[in-house]
């Protein structure tokens, strides 16, 4: 599944791109304005994955020549079944921070190699599904297995992203996109008797490090203001 | 521009292998309740018991201990509040003088009986390792007989969590 997302990603970028190296005008228009768009790859991953549903709102506001405001905000709800535990995470995050676009764009396009840093808040909820106690020793045959949920309180999480990614004009105004983001949490509330396996917008997180990865694969619509 | 490309391939390919989990932690497995014998003339004092054979109170098998030593550690039960067990000390087969007929054996040895009270908690520890059972409020008793082998005990902590200590001390 990753793998083929992962080269129709490799096609994309190199579709958009394929028009690059061609004069750069030195006296280039600047268009500024607002670009609106979604994840496609959340969007697919609802449809095609089970226990997984996911929506994500992104826009950038480009205020200067190299720099915009860029932010997403989005849900997600998702049940993850390991070995021992089977539990579901639902809950709403939103990023905001800055873009630093490096591409020398030419006449007066507004494609993006990007780099940007985010700050991000989620805010969510654990529900375990079922869990089995760890007893190696088998004497009383007794399962571990326990099917009543559990529902834990709130968690929030805090982190710092680094994005980097690129946008592409497809046609008129309409931008096709693709970006990955690593983050690192600086700050997670975490149930009584439990942990956040799972953030909604960070991703999931191992038992030794408080870094997550993430990707995504944007479509996106650009409402010029006004040019320069 | 290929340089940033090659970047973005790569942060991709390293998104799509992920690491799994497994349990490593230490102690993250139900802990055993382990019992030492001590001398009940030198309370300082380790003394082995000669032939144990540990039965478990409700259960058709033996827990497969049948040496001479001078600790055990055996599984509690994690679904009840309460276990018990048979520690038959001098465990023998009498042959009842015919060695070649199996049939009319009978086992000797002194049987005393340990009851074991206790609240369960389920205890987090990580994704890869789920939860553990540990034991609170852990209560530890024998029934007294005519000819009990066990003279007295201590329970050394009531809550059962790790294996790194002996739990109870029996006198012997």
């Amino acid at each position: 599944m990753r793998t083929y997302i992962f080269f129709i990603s490799l096609l994309l970028s190199f579709a958009g791109f394929a028009q690059e190296e061609a004069v750069k005008d030195s006296s280039k228009i600047h268009k500024f304005g607002l670009r609106v768009g979604t994840d496609i790859s959340k969007l697919v991953k609802s449809a095609v994955i089970k226990n997984y549903t996911a929506f994500e709102i992104n826009a950038d506001y480009k205020f200067s020549k190299k720099y915009s405001i860029a932010g997403e905000f989005g849900n997600e709800k998702r049940t993850i079944d390991e070995t021992q535990v089977n539990f579901t995470t639902e809950g709403s995050y939103f990023k905001v921070g800055v873009d630093y676009n490096a591409y020398e764009n030419w006449l007066d396009m507004e494609n993006a190699i990007f780099v940007g840093l985010r700050y991000g808040l989620s805010s969510y909820k654990n529900t375990l599904n079922s869990h089995t106690i760890f007893n190696s020793d088998t004497y009383w045959n007794e399962s571990g297995l326990k099917t009543d949920p559990i529902n834990y309180s709130n968690s929030t999480t805090h982190f710092i992203e680094l994005i980097i990614g690129l946008k592409a004009e497809i046609f008129n105004n309409f931008y096709l996109g693709i970006n990955a983001q690593l983050k690192n949490s600086v700050s997670n509330k975490i149930p009584d008797n439990f942990s956040n396996l799972y953030i909604p917008g960070f991703g999931k997180t191992t038992d030794d490090s408080k870094w997550g990865v993430g990707f995504g694969y944007t479509i996106s619509y650009f409402i010029p203001f006004y040019k320069k | 521009m290929k340089k940033t490309i090659t970047i973005i391939t790569f942060l991709l390919l390293a998104i799509s292998c992920e690491k799994d989990d497994i349990c490593t932690t230490p102690n993250a497995d139900t802990a055993h309740l382990k019992i030492k014998f001590y001398d009940q003339l030198d309370q300082e004092t380790l003394k082995p018991v000669t032939n144990l054979l540990v039965v478990g109170i409700d259960n058709a098998f033996s827990y497969g201990i049948e040496s001479t030593r001078d600790s055990i550690a055996i599984p509690l039960r994690i679904l009840e509040n309460n276990t018990s067990y048979k520690l038959i000390k001098d465990y023998t087969i009498d042959d009842n003088g015919t060695p070649n007929d199996t049939s009319d054996d009978f086992a000797t040895g002194n049987e005393d009986v340990i009851i074991l009270n206790y609240e369960n908690e389920e205890l987090f520890i990580s994704k890869a390792c789920g939860f553990k059972n540990i034991f609170n409020e852990v209560n530890f008793g024998f029934t007294p007989d005519t000819d009990n082998w066990i003279l007295s005990s201590t329970v050394i902590t009531n809550k059962i969590e790790t294996e790194d200590n002996a739990h109870v001390h029996i006198f012997h």
